[in-house]
Order: structure tokens, then C-alpha cells, then sequence
């Protein structure tokens, strides 16, 4: 089966938060950006804006990482989640993470994106289309710091 | 619970309250509610400068909550014109950050000791020194509280040099380009010693219903994303309204001695500025349109200058209005007036007023200092800018001034200042042609307001019916016709100001002409879903009148100036001398016909006070309540 996962093009990202907005509400049933499962890191004075959301990278260091086999990649999605009943929280994932894309929440919980199972809502809400969901054999899965290069060139 | 803070700069205490449900449905939040405290915690006759005055921070009530709803709004008593009413809004994060901090209204009296800023965080606020900020320009001053702070996503509003050295039409900023303008509220932040007011806030806003609320999330997006304004907004902002307002005939050019200019075609207009300068779009808090656009100079005498804007202001403003057509300098005085925090409309006016005074051999290089204030001479225009904003020579004398400045100058120097409640007229706007904006502007709260009074509707020509189903009269599709006019510039002032107390942006509304945008329908729709109220349309409309009559009253405490002021400036009784629209003007008493029509439509005496009746309708028979 093909594996769908997100891609990224920061130089589409106006920093908007649409994204955060709408996972926010759809996750948590509220309104809170720190709460996202997606975080856009903002560069202002820069004017960079770099969306960081889980890649489902095909060897995720997150899963070597987790003492507790808290974190699963599923085998035919290819998604990466978090099981929260095994999780404590100890953050040993977000250091692992290469892409900034899990996240810490105020509480110091940790959250992860669960691609809202097959529809994300933030593709869905993002009016540039800096951030895709697509088949993987599309392109290199995890662009992001290639995007940071790109854009540094100008 | 929404919240307010009551801020004691003096005393640096704090006080919070509940805003009770009653109060906020009846005046929503953003400028409604600020309205409201600003009617009840203001002592009568105070100098606007004075640490009497109350300056006033307000999120919409449901900003946050929805798609371009991100607007807040600053209000106090005006620091330019005549001391009434001041108030001004503007986008970004800000609005959306603070109700994530724990509060939507914050009130702030007295004045601080030293310079100061408050750092609002998750229900807390502290006083912190800001002598290290003070003498910054707002692009430093933002990276020096983020180092401050240590934290890089907080998010400010504050004032530039201009607000500090009390520049009457000094304006609060937001990032790089956001701002609160006109009535001076940067001088009032200024004469507080209040450099900036910092916000982050990790707290969630919990809608009533969060399913029905996706789903509204939803269809507002996909509504505004389907217009035929979003793809030219998304793509130029603002500076597409130039070549239409240009081509048109409805732009000042010169200090309003003409309607058309020719030199800006093939030079200034949005695809050039698309082409050759804009390096990225940004957007505020939820908003698709991502109107603001971050620019550099590569060549040329500011090559190396960069920033973020402008808006059509900027464009019409600096450009034919002061004579100039070079995009160049306008982009340099656009960072210029953005750094110093300086507003573009008053101190466009003021710089084409005096350009104008030069031509007329009414000033000459001793009153200037030296300047040569030829049309279009890009050196004294930013020299000019440089001045008010630090309060130096010549300039410095017009930012201390205003409008008083005539006064100064003497020499019949008044006659060529347009200037509407004290203020000077919005520079860009020459509207004598467009009769529902003429009024609507004239009689808007804080004078010469294209910002409550423009009824875009009015310049396309719409069918009787569609104008009929929008306005619920008949409405003359002519822009040069009265019929219906007044009732349309009524229905703006009212739509107006219920977006302003929400928190929508305007151009994601039908306000900018696009007719099948957000609309009343909409906004009800989003309010009950995140406060479980069940207002409908009419209640709105109804809100949107009690808001404006509050204000209405405010003016008469304060100034007493009600008919006298909602007269257009006097170049609008001349007319126009190019063609398109050549030979329009206003008719003093075509203009006063409309003017009773309009106070009867509102309820109000031939001398344009609300009458007992009106208020009683509308519940405001008992202000001061002193509710919250």
C-alpha cells in the first residue's frame, strides 16, 4: 500500500497558525496553539516561518529513543504515534527528534501528530499549501531543513 | 469568562474583573466594550495628555476564535484634533495572543515612574523597566524585549520614537508593519512613559460548541477564499485599490488640487511592487489573505532598505499626494514612518499641506530650516519624517502641533489644511464624487474616517436589486445620486463597528465591496457557537447603533462639536478640475439636506445630538451604569 505522509514548503508559510487553530480545535476541542500538534516556529524580524510537524520518517529515531516502546509505527500506514497509556511524559522522543515535531504542552505532556486518522486538518485549513499530505515516493520526506537552505540563499 | 485588567501605571497595581455576560452582549468587546469603559472610567474634561487619560486595549470578542478575526483595538480620549473621541484598530497576533494570556480588555490609567513595559503572561502581569528600550525604534525594540524576555514568540505592541516624543499623530505598533493609527494613540501610550505591552499566552480558549465551531471554521475559510477579492488581496493587499482609485479620478494628488496623476502610470502601481521588491507574505493571527508583504530596495540611493507594507495609504499617500512617483522613496519613508511609529495618513497630510504652502510662496527656506519642499523632492520628505518623529527643526514643530501648526505659520497658511474634528483630513481620500462615503466619512466618530464610512458598494455600479437585498432600501446605483445615501453610509457605520468589536478583519467582510464575503449571518453564527448566545442579525445591527450612539454621546461630553464637525473638509465643496469625474463637488446644501436625513434615519436632533427616545431604545438612557 502507498504510505501517505506530510510535506513541507516553509517559504509558502505566512505564519498564519490556521494549522495550529484548526488541530487545536479539532484535537483538543479548544483554541490553543500550544496545544498543537503542529508548531510553526516564527523567525519575525527574519520573516521566516517554518512549520514543524511529525514526517513519519521511515526509520523514526523517536522509536529508539522511547525506553518504554511507548511510540509505533504503524506498518502498513507508515504513521508514527504515541501510545498514550505507555507514555510518561519523560521527553526523551523530543530530544531524538530531528524536525522539532513533537511537542511539550504547558502541562509538560507530550503530543504527536496522528495525521487525525488519514484527513489532517491543518493540510486542510492551509491556504498556501506550504504543508501536504501526499504519497511518500513523491519526494524526500522531511524537507524542511532543506527549505531553511533555500530560503538563506536569497 | 472574558476578563479585564485595570492597569494602574501610577501605583503599579493591578486590578481584575469579570466582564458580566450582560455588559459583553451588549457591547460585544474590541471597540464596543472599549467604548463602554471608556464612557464610564474617563473623568470629564481631562487633558488628553495628562496621566487622567485612560488608555484602553481591547481584543474582539471572538478574536482568536475564527478565520481573520484578529483584530484588537486601542481607544482614548484623541490626542490629536480636538480631544474627542480616539480610537484605532489593528491586526496581527496581538489580539489573539492576549486572550490567550487570560484577558481581553486591558485599561490603563496614571503614569509610570520611569519607562516601562508590561509583560502579560498567563493571567499574570508584571511592570518591567524599559530604560534600555527607550530612544529604540519599534524593529529594535522588538528584538531587545525578545532577548529580554528570552523568549522569541512573544508578542508586542508598543510605541517608536515618535510616540515617546509625543508626536501628535504617533501611532502603537505590532511587528513590522501593524498599526493603530490616527487620533494619536502612540502619543497618549508616550505620555505614560509606557513604552510596550508584551503578551504570550499559553492558555486554550474553550468555545461553547467545538464541533460546530470546526465546522463554521470551515466555511468561513472556504466563503472567503472563494471571493474574486481573495486572489488579488492575497497576492497585493491593499495597493491594488491605487490604480483603480487613480484611473477613477478619486485620489489626492498634491494636497487635493487634483484628482488624477498622471506620472504614476507604468511607475507606481501593485505588479511593480510585486516584481521588484516584495521578497515574502506574511499573515495576522487565522487570516487566509496574508496581506502583509515584506519588501527590499536592491538598488539604487536606499538600496539595502527593507520592511514590511505598505498599504494603499502609503502608496497614495507618499505618492501623488505629495507629488512623488517614485516607488523607491516611498518604500523608504514606509520603513521610516514604520520604525519611528509615525502615522502615514496625518503625517502624509501634513508634509502635502506644507509642499503645497511652498508652491504658494507662503514658506520659503527660512521658515523650513533650509528644506526645499518642492513636489515629489524625496530628500525633504524623509528629512520631514526624520524631524517630526524626533522633534527636531521644522518638522518637529508640525509633529508637536498638528493642526495647530496653521496657527503658527499664519499667513492664511489654514486655508490650504483640510481638517475634520481637528485632525487633518486622511490625505489619499478624495471622495467628493462618492456621496454615501462623503457622508459616512464626514460623520464618522472620529472624523474623516474611511475606515467606518467607505461604502465600497457605492463605486461599482450594482444593480438596484443587489443594493436592495444588501441594504434592505432602495439605494441609487450612482454614485453622484443622494437617493438612499444616507442609509447606506448609516448601515456601513453600523456593520463597521460591529466587526471592530468582534475582531474581523474588514477585508475579509462585505465591507470591501465583495459582496459574497462575511456578512451579519456570519458573525451570529460564530457567536453562538462560542458563547451559546442565540443573537441573530438584528440584534447586531441593533448592537452596532447602540456602540455608535455611546460614542455619539462621548463627543458631546467632551467637545460639544456635533453638526459643526460632520462637515467634509472645505476642498470638498470645490470641484474637482481633471477628468475622470471632472467638475464634481459637493453641494453645501445638497450636503445639508443629506445630513438631517441622516440624523432623522438615526434618531437624532436637527443638531445632531441622539435624542431621549433613541437612547431609551437602545438602552443607553442610564451611562454611566458602571457595570464592570
Amino acid at each position: 500500500m502507498q504510505q501517505k505522509t506530510f510535506f513541507i514548503r516553509a517559504e509558502f508559510c505566512t505564519g498564519c497558525e490556521m494549522c495550529q487553530l484548526a488541530c487545536s480545535l479539532y484535537r483538543e476541542r479548544e483554541v490553543n496553539p500550544a496545544r498543537s500538534r503542529i508548531s510553526i516556529q516564527r523567525v519575525v524580524m527574519d520573516g521566516l516561518m517554518f512549520p514543524h510537524i511529525c514526517l513519519n520518517c521511515k526509520e523514526p529515531p523517536c522509536i529508539k529513543a522511547c525506553r518504554r516502546q511507548a511510540v509505533i509505527k504503524d506498518k502498513e500506514t507508515g504513521w508514527v504515534t504515541i501510545d498514550g497509556e505507555k507514555c510518561n511524559n519523560c521527553k526523551l522522543c523530543v530530544s531524538a527528534c530531528p524536525f522539532s515535531a513533537i511537542i511539550v504542552t504547558p502541562e509538560q505532556e507530550v503530543l504527536l501528530c496522528d495525521v487525525c486518522g488519514g484527513n489532517p486538518k491543518c493540510v486542510e485549513m492551509c491556504p498556501t499549501g506550504a504543508i501536504q499530505f501526499a504519497d511518500r515516493d513523491r519526494g524526500v520526506a522531511g524537507p524542511t531543513d532543506k527549505a531553511a537552505v533555500d530560503m538563506f540563499k536569497t | 469568562m472574558e476578563r479585564l485588567a485595570i492597569i494602574d501605571l501610577s501605583t503599579e497595581q493591578v486590578v481584575c474583573r469579570d466582564i458580566p455576560e450582560k455588559v459583553l452582549r451588549k457591547y460585544l468587546g474590541g471597540e464596543g466594550l472599549n467604548t463602554y469603559l471608556l464612557y464610564n472610567y474617563l473623568p470629564q474634561g481631562v487633558d488628553p495628555l495628562s496621566p487622567d487619560n485612560i488608555l484602553l486595549f481591547g481584543s474582539g470578542l471572538i478574536s482568536g476564535y475564527d478565520v481573520s478575526s484578529s483584530r484588537f483595538e486601542v481607544t482614548a480620549k484623541s490626542a490629536e484634533g480636538e480631544g474627542g473621541f480616539g480610537t484605532s484598530n489593528s491586526g496581527g497576533h496581538w489580539s489573539a495572543e492576549l486572550k490567550f494570556a487570560g484577558f481581553q480588555h486591558l485599561l490603563i490609567k496614571g503614569k509610570a515612574a520611569r519607562p516601562t513595559y508590561l509583560w502579560i503572561h498567563d493571567g499574570e502581569i508584571e511592570f518591567r523597566d524599559a530604560s534600555f528600550l527607550w530612544g529604540h525604534d519599534t524593529y529594535e525594540c522588538q528584538e531587545l524585549i525578545q532577548d529580554d524576555l528570552g523568549d522569541p514568540d512573544v508578542k508586542v505592541a508598543m510605541i517608536g520614537q515618535a510616540g515617546e516624543n509625543l508626536v501628535l499623530f504617533a501611532n502603537i505598533m505590532h511587528g513590522l508593519k501593524r498599526a493603530a493609527g490616527r487620533t494619536g494613540m502612540g502619543c497618549i501610550m508616550g505620555s505614560k512613559l509606557l513604552k510596550a505591552i508584551v503578551v504570550r499566552g499559553k492558555r486554550g480558549l474553550k468555545p461553547h460548541n467545538p464541533d460546530k465551531l470546526m465546522e463554521n471554521y470551515k466555511n468561513h475559510y472556504r466563503q472567503i477564499t472563494s471571493t474574486k477579492i481573495y486572489p488579488v488581496i492575497s497576492r497585493y493587499g491593499t495597493l491594488t485599490i491605487f490604480c483603480v482609485a487613480n484611473q477613477s479620478g478619486t485620489i489626492s494628488v498634491k494636497n487635493n488640487q487634483y484628482n488624477y496623476f498622471a506620472e504614476a502610470e507604468g511607475h507606481l502601481d501593485d505588479e511593480i511592487f510585486e516584481e521588484q521588491y516584495k521578497t515574502k507574505t506574511l499573515a495576522c493571527f487565522g487570516c487566509p489573505l496574508r496581506c502583509s508583504h515584506r519588501y527590499r530596495i536592491n538598488t539604487g540611493p536606499y538600496a539595502g532598505t527593507w520592511g514590511e507594507g505598505p498599504e494603499f495609504y502609503m502608496m497614495a499617500g507618499f505618492g501623488p499626494a505629495v507629488g512623488n512617483a517614485d516607488w523607491d522613496c516611498i518604500l523608504a519613508a514606509n520603513t521610516l514612518i514604520n520604525r519611528y511609529g509615525l502615522d502615514v495618513g496625518s503625517s502624509s497630510g501634513y508634509i502635502a499641506w506644507l509642499m503645497e504652502l511652498w508652491q504658494r510662496g507662503i514658506i520659503n527656506k527660512k521658515d523650513t530650516g533650509g528644506l526645499v519642499l518642492e513636489w515629489g523632492n524625496k530628500e525633504a520628505i524623509l528629512a520631514l519624517i526624520h524631524q517630526m518623529a524626533r522633534n527636531e527643526g521644522f518638522g518637529g514643530m508640525i509633529g508637536q502641533q498638528a493642526s495647530k501648526a496653521a496657527g503658527i505659520i499664519g499667513r492664511d497658511s489654514g486655508r490650504y489644511l483640510y481638517v475634520q474634528r481637528g485632525m487633518v483630513h486622511e490625505t489619499p481620500q478624495n471622495f467628493r464624487a462618492a456621496r454615501a462615503t462623503a457622508l459616512g466619512e464626514a460623520t464618522g466618530n472620529r472624523g474623516s474616517d474611511h475606515l467606518k464610512g467607505r461604502c465600497a458598494l457605492e463605486f461599482f455600479a450594482m444593480p438596484p436589486e443587489v443594493l436592495e437585498k444588501i441594504y434592505g432600501r432602495s439605494i441609487a446605483s450612482d454614485l453622484k445620486s443622494w437617493d438612499g445615501k444616507a442609509w447606506m453610509a448609516v448601515w456601513t457605520q453600523h456593520f463597521t463597528t460591529v466587526a471592530d468589536s468582534l475582531g474581523y478583519c474588514k477585508f475579509a467582510t462585505i465591507w470591501p465591496g465583495s459582496t459574497h464575503n462575511l456578512g451579519y449571518r456570519q458573525f451570529c453564527e460564530t457567536i453562538n457557537t462560542v458563547k451559546g448566545w442565540d443573537v441573530t442579525p438584528a440584534e447586531l445591527m441593533e448592537t452596532g447603533e447602540r456602540i455608535w450612539n455611546l460614542q455619539r454621546m462621548y463627543i458631546q461630553r467632551e467637545t460639544g462639536v456635533l453638526r459643526k464637525g460632520d462637515i467634509p473638509p472645505s476642498i470638498y465643496f470645490q470641484p474637482q478640475p481633471l477628468e475622470p469625474l471632472k467638475g464634481e463637488k459637493l453641494d453645501h446644501d445638497e450636503y445639508d439636506r443629506a445630513l438631517d436625513e441622516y440624523y432623522e434615519i438615526r434618531g437624532w436632533t436637527r443638531e445632531g445630538a441622539p435624542t431621549t427616545e433613541t437612547l431609551k431604545r437602545l438602552g443607553l438612557n442610564k451611562e454611566p451604569s458602571h457595570l464592570i
